[in-house]
This record gives structure tokens, sequence and C-alpha cells, in this order.
């Protein structure tokens, strides 16, 4: 099939946004709700049984993917609106104007995500929005350097030219021009940032540093399952797979996205 | 007075300095239409681009360019780029590339007619229509709606002619508009750009001497950044000065050669540096 990544990674996304949505409406148990049922197998009413707390792991895991969500839509957002008019302006201008920005996202390039993510728990306390501005920090760099080299082919495009020789003001056409011509490329890398935030997101809250325990995120469901990883291993595999699923949806929509968008490959097919 | 009046005009690139056009001169009236020929780096689209305004950062220009009596070399972008489109335009090589491929054509010409004219919309798209039907296109409310991709070259080059002549510009700078279509599409081209170039100064700069007589009754011969001869189109053929000018004429008259000879070259006739 000829986009079968495509299909395959918004199949995978599609579940973790029914989960998330429904789980705004309605969830079976309340995720937060702590019983006697200590760690009860998968079953009725429990479908996926209960952890160590006695709470229902579905209603967890549905909690959790709004979370996961929102923490991946903020922090790509967040770093798509600062990295690309930098990355763009890079690509559209000489000398070091456009050479500060570059330089630095090659330094915040340096740091990896954690670190950041640290930093910012000790300075403002670990939260979401702790882990969200940490992941989008982290971002920016990616959009800068992909906005950049994205620009710098379409400059080169005769339609440029051609508004320039129109008398066409330089924001218009980043504007009208170069912005449309490279949004392919951006919405690409969105798709594999997206990715990326969560996973962060999901390591973040694994290490205590991300969502307080109020919230049931899917990497405090994996360090709480850890210690039971020997008598109730399926606690820690339901956390893992939707962990997974997201991540890997959202990476086989970006490969599939680029497939689709590829000049080259599209003029075979 | 001339419309555009190039006097001793240099440009050169980088920091080497290297000289692109060498302390060239030119008048051209109002409805004048000069020929610029030369091979590839003789400097004939650099002047094209420097009387634009329109040389990348790194290019030294000097002399002087008056358009219309004002000094264009070392005035503000800002001034110049009022002047772009809308009272000098150009049409150059590239109709496969020179269209935005995410707008539709008749967006594309109504920016450049907004851009100059703070009209209404209606009146603008009015306006797109009925350039588009000018420059020879069937069906311009179609085409319109059209994106760069479902229209021929052929269909490409009038829409490029379209924008550029839109906001009635006094002066037309054509950079090889041709070069890029095939032959049959080619003389249509040339025949509209004749059509619709009578009542305004144009710069015609091709590489091919007969595509520049179909246009321009005045020529310029361009050689290593230098006008090496000008005068009269059919002068400069009957009677051609400089030796490059006999090659390139005795190159284009490949008709006169009896079968089995060798057809002439250039390079008969003139070699760089070298005596003739």
């Amino acid at each position: 099939m000829r986009h079968a990544t495509l299909f395959l990674g918004l199949a995978c996304i599609g579940l973790v946004v029914i989960l998330a949505l429904f789980g705004v409406l309605w969830t079976p148990f309340d995720p937060t709700a702590i019983s006697d049922d200590l760690l009860l197998p998968p079953g009725w009413p429990h479908v996926l049984g209960t952890d160590g707390f006695g709470a229902d792991v579905l209603s967890r895991i549905m909690s959790g993917a709004r979370i996961c969500l929102l923490v991946g839509v903020l922090s790509v957002t967040g770093a798509a609106v600062v990295g690309v008019p930098l990355g763009v302006s890079a690509g559209m201008t000489r000398g070091w104007v456009s050479e500060l920005p570059l330089r630095l996202s090659d330094i915040l390039y340096g740091f990896p995500a954690l670190l950041l993510a640290i930093l910012f728990a000790a300075a403002l306390g670990g939260s979401t929005w702790t882990a969200m501005m940490a992941i989008s920090l982290a971002t920016i760099p990616a959009f800068v350097r992909i906005a950049r080299a994205a620009t710098l082919q379409v400059m080169s495009q005769g339609y440029i030219e051609a508004a320039r020789l129109s008398g066409t003001p330089t924001a218009t056409i980043a504007a009208r021009h170069v912005l449309p011509n490279i949004a392919p490329v951006l919405g690409v890398q969105a798709s594999v940032s997206f990715g990326i935030a969560i996973l962060a997101e999901a390591g973040l809250s694994y290490l205590g540093l991300g969502s307080g325990p109020d919230q049931p995120t899917w990497g405090r469901m994996l360090r709480e399952a850890q210690d039971y990883l020997f008598s109730e291993p399926l606690l820690a595999l339901w956390p893992g797979l939707a962990i997974a699923v997201a991540t890997l949806g959202f990476n086989l929509l970006g490969d599939g996205l680029r497939d689709l968008l590829d000049p080259r490959l599209r003029e075979v097919t | 007075m001339s419309l555009l009046e190039v006097t001793d005009l240099t440009v050169r690139f980088g920091r080497s300095r290297a000289v692109a056009v060498d302390g060239i001169s030119f008048a051209l009236g109002a409805t004048d239409r000069l020929g610029i020929i030369g091979q590839s780096g003789s400097g004939k689209s650099v002047t094209a681009l420097a009387v634009m305004g329109l040389l990348p950062e790194h290019a030294e220009v000097t002399g002087s360019i008056r358009f219309d009596g004002v000094e264009l070399v070392g005035m503000p972008e800002r001034d110049r780029r009022a002047l772009r489109g809308d009272r000098m335009s150009m049409v150059f090589q590239e109709p496969m590339t020179a269209l935005d491929p995410t707008m539709r054509v008749g967006r594309q010409l109504g920016e450049v007619v907004a851009l100059h004219h703070n009209d209404r919309r209606g009146s603008i798209r009015d306006a797109v229509i009925e350039w588009l039907g000018r420059v020879g296109i069937e069906q311009p409310d179609r085409i319109a709606q059209s994106f760069p991709h479902e229209l021929s070259g052929g269909q490409r080059q009038r829409a490029l002619i379209a924008m550029a002549l839109a906001n009635r510009p006094d002066l037309v700078l054509c950079d090889e508009p041709t070069t890029a279509l095939d032959v049959i599409v080619q003389r249509q081209i040339l025949r509209l750009l004749a059509d619709q170039l009578t009542d305004r100064g144009t710069v015609f700069v091709s590489h091919d001497l007969a595509v520049v007589r179909e246009v321009c009754d005045r020529v310029a011969v361009m050689l290593e950044g230098r006008i090496v001869e000008e005068g009269p189109i059919d002068d400069l053929i009957a009677d051609p000065r400089h030796p490059y000018t006999r090659g390139l004429i005795a190159s284009a008259r490949i008709d006169g050669v009896p079968p089995g000879e060798r057809l002439p070259s250039v390079a008969d006739y003139y070699r760089p540096g070298g005596a003739s």
C-alpha cells in the first residue's frame, strides 16, 4: 500500500486522541481515587486492573493521554512560534543579524532537554508547565534550523525574484511566498518533534520532574509500576504501550508526510 | 529627454572586485526598444539587474543610471522598491519557477496590482482578468483560478508578461524572455511583446540576434562587460564593424552555407584576448 506508514501513524494518533477526548468526558473510575482493591488483575469492572494504590489503570491511562497530548501540542506550538520566524529571517538576510539566532540555537542544542528540565524544576518546582517549557525550549533549535534550510532553498526560486522585481516588501515576501512554501517541511518537523516531546514528557514525569501526584501521567504510572515489576508486570505494560503507540504514531506520521511531500517520490508515483 | 540614461556604469562583485560590467553607456527614449546582445557572462543580465536595483549586496555599482531624470545609483531601497513593478518592471527567463506554486495565478497577479494601487478588491479582480486576456490567454477567468502547475510553459510566460505590464510601467526590461520556450511558442510570445511594448521603453536582453531583431529597432553588442558596437539593428547586420559582431551574424546565417561545408562560428572571427 502506498501510504501505509501515513495511515498507520494516523491510526495510532487517532487511538490516543480518542482516549484523551473520551477521558475528558468520562472515565470508568476516578483516576486519582484510592481504594482497597489493590493490584487487581485485568477483569471486570477494572478492565486493565488496579495499581498499587487501588486506582483504576484504564482511567489513569485515559487521563494520562490528555496530559501527554496537551504537553505535546503546547510545547511544539511554542517552539514553532519562536523558532520558525527566527529561522526564516536567518534564511532571508545576511550578516550577523541572521547568524545570531543560529548560534544561539546551536548553544541551546548542546543542552539535553533533561538537563534543562532539571534546571527548570530546581528553579520553578516540578510541574506540567515546567516540563512543557523545558521541552519547548529544547525543541526550538530544530525549528530554527529546518526553517532556515528550507527558506534558503525557497529564496533561490524564481518566484522570490519575481516578487522582488514587483517591489514586494521583504516582510510580505516572507509571509506570502516563503511560509506557504516551507509549510510542508515544517509540518513534518512538527510531527517528529511531537513524538520526541511525548517521550520527553514521559521521561520527565518518570523522574518526578513533570506533573504533580494529582495528575496521572504515563511516565509517573511507569515509575509506580516499577515496584511491582516482578509480581505484576502487566502494570508497567499498559503505560509503556501507551507511550510507545503515541510516539510511534507521530514518528510514522512524520515519515509518511515526508514521503508524501517529497517531490522526487511524488513524480515517480 | 531620455527615459533611461546609463552613463559609465560599472559593476564589480565580491572581495576580488571582479568586473562584470565595465563602464557602459547607453540612452533610451520613452518609446525606444534597445536590444542588448551578448554571450553568457558578457554582463547583459547584470546590466538589467543594476537598472532594476536587484543586484546582490556584495555588488558595487558606480557610474550613473538616470530614470526619467532621477538618479537611481545610491537611491534608498525603499524608494527604488516603489519604482519596481510600478514604473519599471522585468520579464525574465524562467517561466517555470517564476510563479509561486502555492498561489493561484490570478491572486499573484492581483498582488502586484494591489501593491502599487490601493484599489478596491473588485477592480483589482477586473484588472487581473483584463490583463490575462490581453496577453492572449484564453478563458482568463479560469486561468486566474488555476495554480501554476496547471499551466503550460507558454501560458506561464504570458501570465508573467501580464504581471510585468499590469501596472503600465514606463520601462520594461526583458531578460531572455523566450529562451526556455519552444520555437513556436517563442514566436507567439515575441509577437505579443512587440504588440504590447509599443508605447513604452524596452530593454531586451538576449543571446539570440534573430530574437532581438523581432522586437527591437536598435541593438548594442556586449562583450566582456563592454558595449563593443551599437546602432540600428538593420545597419548593424548589413555592416558589422566589430569582429565579434561579424561572427555573431555569420553564425546566424547558416542557411547560406552549402551542405557538407563547415558551419561558421564566432570563434572564426573573434577570439577573446587574441588577434581576430
